[in-house]
């Protein structure tokens, strides 16, 4: 943690919004990715990212700098997003697989039959969006682990702090989310190359 | 190598986890097995896929929004902003102090005085009338409370004496001169204490007489009289003695020094009423709060050593009765019958005599006794002596309550210094705990 950083953080646990919302510009749009790669969309990504950020406000003061800020504050926007999705499991049953995904992922798809773009524009936008509906078909365990590891690219050791769990543990769920993504992927390529050819 | 471990181990590899020799063990199977190669490959493009999904924007309005949030709860933040969280545990600490401070104030002291209204007799509370309009002072029949009773007075205690002792007399004298002293202002007497006196020499069997004397400034003796005489009835009780007496006095210059036109009369009363003992305190309480009480006096004296000695001569005698009777068949001739009957007629005269006492003193017993003097006093002249009004009660209230907290804070003072070997255990053992705690936590 640089000295401002410090300075920001400890201004922000007597309370100064000012110097907190200095503090998180340098991470509320990764927090609002992870999120947003974890919910699946912006609006609950959005929702979550803000709950997330207000929280780490909230706790500042129990921060004890133990860990990097970025990471505890990576941390509480992940669990944010977890704990929710749980919620939701439990609630009720959500199709993954048809679209939560609100206009902007329709509108993609839309766009892209609609315009004639370049193949390979096209085919990248074709295939995030396969990636983005197959990661979005994960279990929270494994999308988590997912995002964190090949979307946002922390280390293993800051996805055991992130996630509050062994390394051991980390990395025989990175291989397993891995091989559940190449499954799924697998099977809607195979169907996209079907109608491309 | 095999395939199915090659397999397990690509995703590390691809990570950069695997040591050297895993490393090229997994480069050397991969470079010959075309099945693990594909696999390989593949997870690489998965991979590089994810890392090319874009990163998204954050929305229009997300910052600020954001900051309302954050601005709302500042405003809840404001009270743990005097910032830690050892704030809010001093302020909780604080306010529980405080209300120790002031329970342990006023109870201690109700504690107390309950304590030694059970070693005396009755404890009274005593009335003053505080209203001008004190006469009409309401006052529930056979309860305790008199409206006109405002703070109660410790009573100066002339002497006590246990009541399992022969002869008892407890003795309270009180003139209302006295400034109020300290005392718990939900002292009012409860029915509970004036019974529970008589229950007592009834359980362990004393004969108690029970004698009151009370002085009463009223506001209209008549009405007093007549209040007294409804109460007294409706105790199970009667009035012996009842007198009113109007005495013509001489015109004199009254307080504001001007003569009064008329010449004034003042009204006084006697009375004595006898009333059940178990209702005895009761009475006595309801009379003193009719009015400014100017004096009153109890006693009780305990008669069961006498009485004992009366009942066992008295059976005595009876048996003497008896075999003079029996005598009295076996005379043979007058001169016999003669002396018996002169010694037989001693033998029960005596008998009378002593259960004429008996019966007299279980009548006294049974039946407490009361004198009550009341002198009538116009409602100006009780204004005059008493503490009148709402802002007098209401300075008085507050001399106590600070009372109550001196009072308290030293008791306080005592407790915590009689505690400080235990906190300073306790202290010992909380640090130890956090300790423990905090190292648990690193551990995590």
């Amino acid at each position: 943690m640089s000295d401002l950083e410090k300075l920001l953080v400890k201004k922000s646990q007597s309370g100064d919004i000012e110097s907190f919302e200095l503090l998180i510009s340098s991470y509320d749009k990764r927090a609002y990715n992870i999120a947003y790669r974890i919910m699946g969309n912006e609006e609950d990504a959005k929702d979550m990212a803000q709950e997330a950020l207000f929280r780490i406000f909230r706790s500042i003061k129990d921060f004890k700098g133990q860990s990097a800020f970025s990471t505890w504050s990576y941390r509480i926007v992940t669990n944010v997003c977890l704990d929710e999705l749980r919620r939701r499991k439990n609630e009720k049953y959500v199709p993954i697989e048809s679209t939560i995904q609100t206009d902007s992922g329709e509108a993609y798809i839309e766009l892209c039959s609609d315009k004639e773009t370049p193949e390979s524009v096209f085919e990248r936008t074709e295939q995030r969006e396969l990636i983005k509906s197959a990661i979005d078909g994960l279990s929270e365990e494994y999308r988590s682990v997912i995002v964190l590891r090949d979307i946002q690219g922390f280390s293993y050791e800051e996805i055991s702090t992130i996630l509050d769990c062994s390394m051991g543990t980390v990395k025989s769920r990175i291989n397993r989310a891995r091989t559940m993504l190449k499954g799924r992927l697998k099977s809607s390529m195979e169907l996209s190359c079907e109608n491309r050819v | 190598m095999k395939c199915e471990t090659i397999r397990n181990m690509i995703s590390s590899y691809i990570d950069k986890d695997l040591n050297d020799i895993e490393k090229s063990e997994l480069e050397k199977h991969i470079a010959e097995c075309k099945e693990c190669r594909e696999e390989y490959e593949n997870l690489l493009d998965i991979i590089a896929a994810c890392g090319n999904l874009e990163e998204v924007e954050l929305p229009q309005n997300f910052r600020t929004e954001l900051h309302q949030r954050l601005v709302g709860e500042k405003k809840n933040f404001f009270s743990g902003i005097l910032g830690k969280k050892s704030m809010k545990v001093a302020a909780g600490l604080v306010a529980a102090v405080l209300i120790a401070v002031i329970g342990i104030g006023s109870s201690d002291l109700f504690g107390k005085n309950a304590k030694m209204a059970q070693e005396s007799a009755v404890a009274p509370g005593y009335g003053e009338a505080t209203e001008p309009a004190a006469p009409d002072v309401a006052y529930d029949m056979g309860e305790n409370k008199a409206k006109g009773m405002a703070k109660a007075e410790m009573p100066q205690v002339a002497s006590i004496n246990g009541v399992s002792r022969d002869s008892v007399t407890v003795q309270f004298n009180e003139s209302i001169e006295t400034t109020s002293k300290e005392g718990a202002s939900n002292y009012a007497v409860n029915d509970s204490q004036a019974p529970s006196q008589a229950a007592e020499s009834l359980r362990s069997g004393r004969m108690v007489i029970r004698t009151g004397n009370i002085s009463v400034n009223v506001a209209d003796v008549e009405k007093a009289a007549t209040d007294i005489r409804q109460l007294t009835e409706s105790s199970g009780g009667y009035v012996e003695n009842s007198q009113i007496e109007n005495i013509s006095v001489p015109r004199v210059q009254d307080v504001n020094g001007s003569f009064p036109d008329k010449e004034a009369t003042e009204k006084y009363a006697n009375l004595t009423i006898r009333v059940p003992e178990a209702k005895f305190g009761n009475v006595f309480n309801n009379i003193k709060g009719m009015g400014k009480l100017t004096n009153e006096n109890m006693s009780g004296s305990d008669i069961t050593a006498e009485y004992r000695d009366t009942a066992a001569r008295v059976d005595n005698l009876k048996i003497q009765e008896q075999s003079l009777k029996e005598l009295m068949t076996k005379a043979k001739n007058v001169d016999e019958i003669l002396r018996i009957e002169s010694e037989l007629n001693r033998v029960r005269t005596d008998i009378d005599i002593y259960s004429g006492n008996l019966k007299r003193w279980d009548n006294l017993v049974q039946l407490s006794t009361i004198t009550i003097y009341m002198r009538e006093l116009k409602p100006e002249e009780l204004n005059s002596v008493d503490v009148p009004g709402m802002w007098g009660k209401a300075y008085k209230g507050f001399i106590k309550a600070v009372n109550n907290v001196v009072a308290g804070l030293e008791k306080t003072v005592i407790v915590l210094v009689t505690a400080i070997p235990y906190l300073v255990i306790a202290g010992v053992l909380a640090a130890i705990g956090f300790a423990i705690a905090k190292k648990i936590k690193l551990k995590k």
